[in-house]
């Protein structure tokens, strides 16, 4: 098992509308993005939230407000669970 | 399956029969590929779900002229559109000024909003049911005024108002105004941002060609009617009251994936046939409305042969009643079409067909010159 972690930035939007428009100006982007349930840390906002890699936060975040898509959250997790491959 | 059976099918103006193959695909596809919970889980079954909601709103909203697809809203149908709009505004003391046309859709709410205190002021139509704009205006600038509510089409006469003229009347003197476009959406090119009305309802399930019960409202930025239905948004869960974003605000609860679905694989079919679909409808009704005024005895209501109108046609006979003639065009020629008041009593009521009502043929998509040929054919027999 590899035990590394890694660091990610989540992005939290107000509804799914928003995160699934938030997705899609990220792959625009070429941003190594997903959604995942929405952590915690984000409250409970849309039910799943953007995710991208910690190293990439500041272009994803700067993509989606040039967009016109600035998240409602921000949180900063760890993936303590999957398995690189 | 069963074959479909064969009708010429003239009752389009109720619901749109048969659907474009790729709206039954889309739904089924939809069950059976994506049928998570959209916006709630984030496992793939639901990802697919809230992907195939949010490309059908993209859809919707590219076809009806909709910039920005948060102001889009699924809805169960035109109906619950309307209600939400006419129950979210209007409040005791309110005045609201509304067309004499209009579906029961509009009346049947706004007679309970009148028992609560809502005055509703009525504007007359003419013999075509055409309103006259300067007579909205008048009624407008008579007491402050909340809403306007006019219809963009009728679905017995087919008479398309100005609507552009009354949303700028209601804006003019402060009010917001909601239009009915159940007969309009389809069968007329629309650009809804454009035309700027507070408030447009839609049905799915009549010329966009999409399955019943599912429908859209469109909002016009910072037109905030209270929401219908509180409840689960897959968002905020935390909170007491309901998300104020759209268009999570209005759609509580798990809405028709599969319908709206179809709707939106509907939407793209109009997207790229539409204008030819139109053009033919048009086609088609001044052929029929031209034949229809060749037999002896029959009367057609509205605008006359060569006025734009949306695809629908009501006659009345002087002989026979409108019940006898539609049993008969089913029975004997297997032409469907629709006799009686239409749920539009007021609309009856102002081109004085409310004590016999009428036969209404309205076309759609699918039909072609032979099956109005037939249907002409068919009442040259019944009538003589």
């Amino acid at each position: 098992m590899n035990a590394e972690k890694e660091r990610f930035t989540v992005f939290g939007f107000a509804g799914t509308h928003d995160a699934l428009k938030a997705e899609e100006t990220l792959l625009e982007a070429r941003t190594d993005v997903a959604l995942i349930p929405t952590p915690r840390a984000l409250g409970s906002l849309c039910g799943f939230a953007v995710r991208v890699p910690a190293h990439q936060r500041d272009e994803a975040l700067a993509a989606l407000i040039a967009a016109g898509r600035e998240p409602d959250g921000e949180a900063q997790i760890e993936d303590r669970v999957s398995r690189r491959r | 399956m069963k074959e479909s059976p064969h009708i010429r099918y003239f009752d389009h103006a109720a619901t749109s029969w048969p659907k474009p193959p790729v709206v039954s695909e889309a739904m089924v596809r939809t069950m059976v590929e994506a049928g998570g919970n959209p916006g709630r889980s984030a496992h793939a079954l639901a990802l697919e779900s809230a992907r195939a909601v949010e490309h059908a709103r993209a859809a919707v909203a590219s076809l009806l002229g909709i910039a920005d697809t948060r102001d889009a809203i699924f809805v169960p149908g035109c109906t619950e559109a309307i209600n939400l709009v006419l129950k979210g505004t209007l409040k005791h003391g309110d005045r609201v000024v509304v067309s004499s046309v209009e579906h029961n859709a509009v009346v049947r709410p706004l007679a309970v909003l009148e028992s609560r205190g809502v005055k509703v002021v009525r504007v007359p139509a003419d013999a075509a049911g055409r309103i006259d704009a300067d007579e909205v205006e008048h009624a407008v600038m008579a007491a402050p005024t909340r809403m306007v509510v006019c219809q963009h089409a009728s679905n017995v006469t087919g008479t398309i108002q100005h609507i552009g003229d009354m949303i700028d009347i209601a804006h003019d003197h402060g009010a917001v105004i909601l239009v009915d476009g159940a007969q309009a959406a389809g069968h007329l090119p629309l650009d809804l941002t454009a035309l700027g009305a507070d408030a447009y309802a839609v049905p799915g399930h009549k010329g966009l060609l999409g399955p019943q019960g599912v429908g859209v409202l469109h909002l016009a930025p910072g037109f905030e009617p209270k929401e219908f239905v509180q409840g689960g948004s897959g968002g905020r869960s935390e909170e007491v009251a309901q998300p104020d974003a759209r268009p999570d605000r209005y759609e509580a609860g798990t809405g028709n994936g599969p319908g709206i679905a179809g709707l939106g694989a509907a939407a793209e079919y109009l997207a790229t046939n539409g204008d030819e679909i139109r053009a033919r409808e048009q086609r088609l009704v001044r052929r029929l409305h031209e034949g229809l005024l060749a037999i002896s005895g029959v009367t057609v209501l509205g605008p006359p042969p060569g006025d734009e109108r949306a695809p629908v046609l009501s006659i009345v006979h002087e002989r026979l009643a409108p019940d006898e003639i539609a049993f008969a065009l089913d029975r004997r020629f297997g032409i469907a079409v629709r006799a009686g008041l239409h749920c539009s009593p007021w609309t009856h009521e102002a081109v004085g067909t409310l004590e016999t009502g009428a036969v209404r043929f309205g076309l759609g998509w699918n039909l072609t010159d032979e099956d109005v040929d037939a249907a002409l054919q068919a009442m040259t027999d019944i009538c003589r």
